[in-house]
């Protein structure tokens, strides 16, 4: 059976650059900043819903707002589809608008997580924000004028929509790469500045950290706002590449896969991160029927395969965290210019020296 | 003192990329090898996706149910090609879409990187909504077998939808519970797209239409003791009145129907009324007296009440119920109504395809309606309406009852006429 | 709408949270591990109870003696299955991690697989017998008075699993605080639990006590899963979905206390219940929001208390609220 890689490649580039993004975000607050943001969803849900809201709506009334089409119907997603194809200005322009928007928002509620986030331990926290996560969720569920609730908002179109068919969908997953990317040389960037080693600091000895001058709280405040801010950017990117905004997609299990990619490929270390959410992507491809057929093996066993796909994710993650503990990746030194000197200044040692004979 | 080389470090990075890259390589040999030794160039195996949810709270045992009801219409359908020796096959290909207009999409992705341009599923209106623009931009035909809600109603789209939306439903129902007497219904309903987009149209249709009365309560799905909303559609029953004209509407699934009936049957006032029930009531879970002879005798002494698609004597319903228990013995089709729905989606998008002559999903798009005008399944009648919905919406009323060898079963007694929109009671 | 009945149902399921959330309490103030597969004990002893209800359906509906040993044989069974699952799950996944010094968010997402491991095992058993959702022989039901009337309270039913739940619960409580505070194992469980290295250094048998807790554990949330799938039918998701609300009673009792524990549970049954209810009466809220209400008192217990409620006296209560009294005086009788 052949495999139209069309398809596939957007469909797994999508995938794995959001859940970078989710994944170096929570590396950055929890690797880096010792905060373990376990409701990471809930900041994901912030920027879908703030992208969503603002698409729909600015297309909606550009589009002249017919009277008699449901607004939050597939007939109104329809409409809001073809303006969008015969408006490429518009649609692009409104994807860099909600996405700069998107991390506005979430960087402020991530600011305003903050507040919790000081005052409690580490597991505490991480437990509170999942449940607000979904709270959230149970929140955009019943009210429907946020994101249509349990229908559910369609028509965001995807910022390529006036390309033909399968291109649309490859120049998006191109855009996320780019934009995951470019994320990760943030976060590297980041990370090795001063402000990284701060927040490393804190992380290790907050009081050895207050001791020095340096303010503890602001610098968790500002994490979690940037956190927060690359997950509702992830979050404004999910949105247009399903089309529609559905209170059901945030489930917790989202904040999860992006802590087990970190865990996975290496807590404080980007490049485990990156190696963490391809290696999720894969297995989380591999394990499906599909992968199967496109193999070309028709095989009916006599289980059900969906539960099998379960049970060997749960199995391969025990597996990984048992061999290796510390991720595939471990943490690295802080590489700046200075390390770089100074490692450079290191003779490299002498392989067989013979041994010195005074005599 | 001689001085140690450095360690080289395990898992360094040119050693992780070197194990990736072996594992492409060796993944792409094996394809290569196994598309070699693939069968003989004249069999042509046409793959059907089944992008069925079967996990996550709501789907987790409606799904399997649909999605083996589906892939026991292609095993049959393999088999009657086997018989004609025609070098024709059909392969189904599930994905699971855990229920998520998220993983809906991703599932369609997937299945058409796959090479997939047929598709029975998805099962909710929200993931339907969800793939609408990816299938008809890209031409792949998708027939859910359970999808109801009217927000999905698009004329001349890949989407087509085996049962009809639940606007004849709800008119039934109404002129149903209006003409047997009862001008007041407390209603309680599962808070998802289907029970909301239900209690909607009935609400609406029974208060406008019908002069009636009604109070609602919702709950959350992912609730599962619901002690405290069944209290409330008491104390809402009570306020209607609890008297001759007052009845109950439930509108839920397999898990929460059993939990609100286990609830009920404690409450004195919710014991003394009729109970109705949307299409998705209609489950033999509810008359299992051997698991559950409790929730048996309520529903009974309730007088359940409600519509379903095709009447029990439809000799293709009876065939279809046969072949799944001959298939997976000890599994019950009838504890989905959807099961009937999703065969007959199968059937649908394989005979689309035998009809077309070729694995084309305009092709196929173009030809299912055709077929679909003269085909009678599990389901009923499957003549489908401008938008691809099903429209033959004669539906068929059943009520609990207990058969000559005091069996509980569901005993029909009237039926709905789409075209007129007239019930009609047998003798 | 608010009413004695929806006070019993607020007991009734927070005692059945408490039962199920003092075993999470117990691995994670012990052993350390904030364990989201503490979920899927429960579901395991939920289905090994109606499981056997079901193969000894016959003796059930004889009723009589016959009928009360298979009760207590699937309550039994629902403990030592549970406990047998969670031990192993520790000597399996935790332990090991545990000695290689793996931080408390490793163990949580070494958990997650765990749960997924035991969830979709149990899929994968019951699917072909069609127990996706599966009720067990006894049900929940009125207690009938000799008369012939329902034994009733205030005017609202007390059903047998009420009867059942709350004295095994406060049972349980009561032998729990007899372990802890009589017993030499209870003791080094709360040294392991306050220090674990001076409790080795001490010479208690760490791994021994280790072992005990985790089988207590896994037994309590098995036991707890029997009385709710009394309540409930269950699926083999019933665990997972009330994971996050068993976490809320543990962390509102700080994750180290067992009264504060106990207490959690019962604030999370009476928010989701009378909460709801009063919300509903009160602001016309409706119950689709319950879980929401729940999860905001967590919210806001936190953000007002951050260790949660242990240690709470009234001593201190009345000192906090006389705290805040103060500051809202205008500041110039201050001045």
């Amino acid at each position: 059976m052949a495999v139209d890689f069309s398809f596939l490649l957007p469909l797994l580039a999508t995938s794995f650059g959001i859940y970078l993004i989710l994944a170096l975000s929570f590396n950055l607050e929890y690797g880096y900043a010792g905060q373990p943001n376990l409701g990471k969803v809930f900041f994901y849900s912030v920027g879908a819903y703030a992208a969503g809201a603002i698409t729909t709506r600015v297309l909606w009334a550009l589009a002249g707002a017919p009277a008699n089409v449901a607004f939050m119907q597939a007939p109104g997603a329809a409409i809001r589809q073809a303006f969008a194809r015969s408006n490429p200005g518009v649609i692009l322009g409104l994807f860099v608008v909600s996405l700069l928007a998107a991390a506005v928002i979430g960087a402020a509620v991530g600011y305003l997580a903050a507040y919790p986030a000081l005052r409690m331990r580490g597991d505490f926290l991480a437990i509170v924000l999942i449940a607000v996560g979904e709270a959230g969720r149970v929140f955009g569920r019943n009210y429907e004028p946020l994101a249509g609730g349990v229908f559910g908002l369609p028509g965001v179109p995807n910022p390529f929509a006036w390309l033909p068919a399968r291109a649309d969908y490859a120049a998006y997953a191109i855009l996320v790469l780019a934009i995951a990317a470019g994320m990760y040389l943030f976060a590297v960037r980041l990370s090795n500045s001063p402000f990284g080693r701060l927040l490393k600091s804190v992380r290790d000895d907050e009081l050895a950290a207050s001791v020095y001058g340096k303010d503890a709280p602001r610098a968790k405040g500002h994490i979690l706002a940037i956190g927060s801010g690359m997950a509702a950017v992830a979050g404004a990117l999910y949105v247009f590449y399903v089309q529609q905004v559905y209170a059901d997609d945030f489930i917790p299990l989202i904040s999860f896969a992006a802590v087990t990619m970190v865990i996975l490929g290496g807590v404080a270390n980007h490049k485990g991160t990156l190696v963490g959410a391809a290696f999720m992507t894969l297995v989380d491809f591999v394990t499906r029927p599909v992968f199967l057929a496109i193999l070309g093996i028709n095989w009916q066993p006599p289980f059900d395969l969906n539960y099998v796909r379960y049970l060997v994710t749960g199995i391969i993650i025990v597996l990984v965290l048992l061999f290796r503990p510390k991720g595939l990746l471990a943490e690295g030194p802080v590489d700046t210019v200075a390390m770089r000197v100074a490692q450079s200044w290191k003779t490299p040692a002498p392989v067989d020296e013979p041994a010195r004979d005074d005599s | 003192m001689a001085v140690e080389a450095p360690k080289v470090k395990k898992w360094s990075m040119p050693l992780i990329i070197a194990i990736v890259v072996i594992l492409i390589l060796a993944g792409s040999l094996g394809w290569v090898l196994l598309q070699l030794g693939a069968p003989a160039p004249q069999q042509v195996t046409y793959p059907i996706g089944l992008a069925i949810a079967t996990s996550g709270a709501t789907y987790q045992s409606d799904g399997p149910i649909r999605r083996d009801a589906a892939q026991l219409a292609i095993d049959q359908m393999n088999a009657q090609l086997v018989a004609a020796a025609s070098p024709i096959r059909f392969q189904g290909i599930p994905d699971d879409t855990q229920g998520t207009a998220d993983g809906a999409k991703a599932s369609f992705q997937r299945l058409a990187a796959a090479g997939v341009k047929v598709v029975v599923g998805p099962l909710s209106t929200g993931e339907a909504t969800a793939v609408l623009d990816f299938i008809n931009t890209n031409h792949i035909v998708a027939i859910s077998p359970s999808s109801t809600g009217v927000t999905a109603a698009v004329p001349n789209d890949f989407l087509f939808r085996a049962p009809p939306t639940d606007i004849p439903q709800a008119k039934a129902l109404s002129q149903l519970v209006s003409s047997l007497g009862y001008t007041k219904v407390g209603i309680i309903y599962r808070l998802d797209d289907y029970g909301r987009g239900f209690e909607q149209l009935f609400e609406q249709r029974f208060e406008t239409v019908y002069g009636g009365q009604t109070l609602n309560v919702s709950y959350d799905i992912s609730a599962q003791d619901l002690a405290t909303e069944v209290g409330q559609l008491s104390t809402n029953v009570q306020t209607l009145g609890a008297g001759p004209q007052t009845a109950v509407l439930v509108v839920a699934f397999e898990g929460d129907g059993i939990e609100i009936f286990n609830e009920a049957r404690l409450d004195t006032t919710l014991s003394s009324v009729r109970w109705f029930g949307s299409e998705s009531m209609r489950r033999s879970a509810f008359l299992n007296r051997t698991a559950r002879p409790g929730v048996v005798d309520f529903v009974l002494n309730a007088n359940l009440t409600g519509f379903f698609a095709s009447p029990s004597l439809n000799p293709i319903s009876t065939a279809f119920e046969q072949a799944y228990t001959a298939k997976y013995p000890s599994r019950d089709p009838k504890k989905s109504p959807y099961s009937y729905y999703s065969y007959d989606s199968a059937m649908l998008a394989m005979m689309g395809v035998l009809a077309a002559g070729k694995y084309d999903g305009d092709a196929v798009k173009a030809m299912i309606p055709f077929v679909a005008q003269s085909y009678l399944g599990a389901s009923g009648s499957k003549a489908m309406d401008a938008n691809g919905d099903a429209i033959a919406a004669d539906y068929v009323a059943w009520h609990t009852a207990l058969d000559a060898m005091s069996k509980e079963y569901f005993a029909e007694f009237a039926r709905w006429r789409f075209a007129t929109e007239t019930l009609e009671f047998y003798p | 709408m608010v009413d004695v009945a929806d006070l019993f149902q607020s007991v009734l399921i927070g005692s059945l949270y408490a039962l199920m959330a003092l075993g999470l309490t117990l691995t994670y103030a012990v052993a350390k591990v904030p364990n989201f597969a503490h979920a899927e004990y429960v579901t395991v002893g939920a289905y090994t109870a109606a499981l056997v209800t079901i193969a000894f359906g016959g003796a059930i509906t004889l009723g009589g003696s016959g009928a009360a040993a298979v009760i207590v044989a699937a309550f039994a069974l629902a403990f030592v299955v549970a406990a047998a699952i969670a031990l192993l799950s520790d000597e399996l996944v935790f332990r090991p991690l545990f000695r290689r010094a793996a931080t408390s968010l490793h163990l949580l997402v070494a958990s997650i697989g765990v749960g997924l491991i035991v969830r979709y095992a149990l899929s994968l058993l019951v699917a072909p017998y069609d127990f996706l959702v599966v009720t067990p022989r006894i049900g929940k039901d009125l207690i009938r008075l000799p008369g012939g009337e329902a034994l009733a309270v205030a005017g609202a039913p007390v059903t047998n699993l009420l009867a059942g739940a709350i004295p095994t619960t406060f049972g349980i409580v009561a032998a729990l605080y007899l372990l802890f505070t009589r017993t030499r194992i209870g003791k080094g469980m709360r040294a392991m639990a306050s220090n674990f290295d001076l409790a080795r250094v001490a010479g208690i048998k760490t791994t021994n006590i280790r072992r005990f807790t985790w089988l207590l554990a896994g037994g309590l949330a098995g036991l707890g899963g029997a009385f709710w799938i009394v309540d409930v039918p269950g699926t083999p998701e019933m665990g997972w979905g009330i994971l996050l609300w068993l976490f809320a009673a543990s962390i509102l009792g700080g994750f180290t206390s067992f009264w504060g524990t106990v207490a959690g549970g019962f604030i999370v049954g009476f928010a989701e219940n009378l909460g709801i209810s009063a919300l509903h009466d009160g602001f016309g809220v409706s119950f689709s929001y319950r879980p929401m209400i729940a999860l905001v008192i967590i919210v806001l217990v936190f953000l007002i208390r951050p260790q949660g409620i242990t240690g709470l006296t009234t001593g201190e209560l009345v000192g906090q609220i006389r705290k805040r009294l103060a500051a809202l005086r205008p500041m110039r009788e201050r001045a």
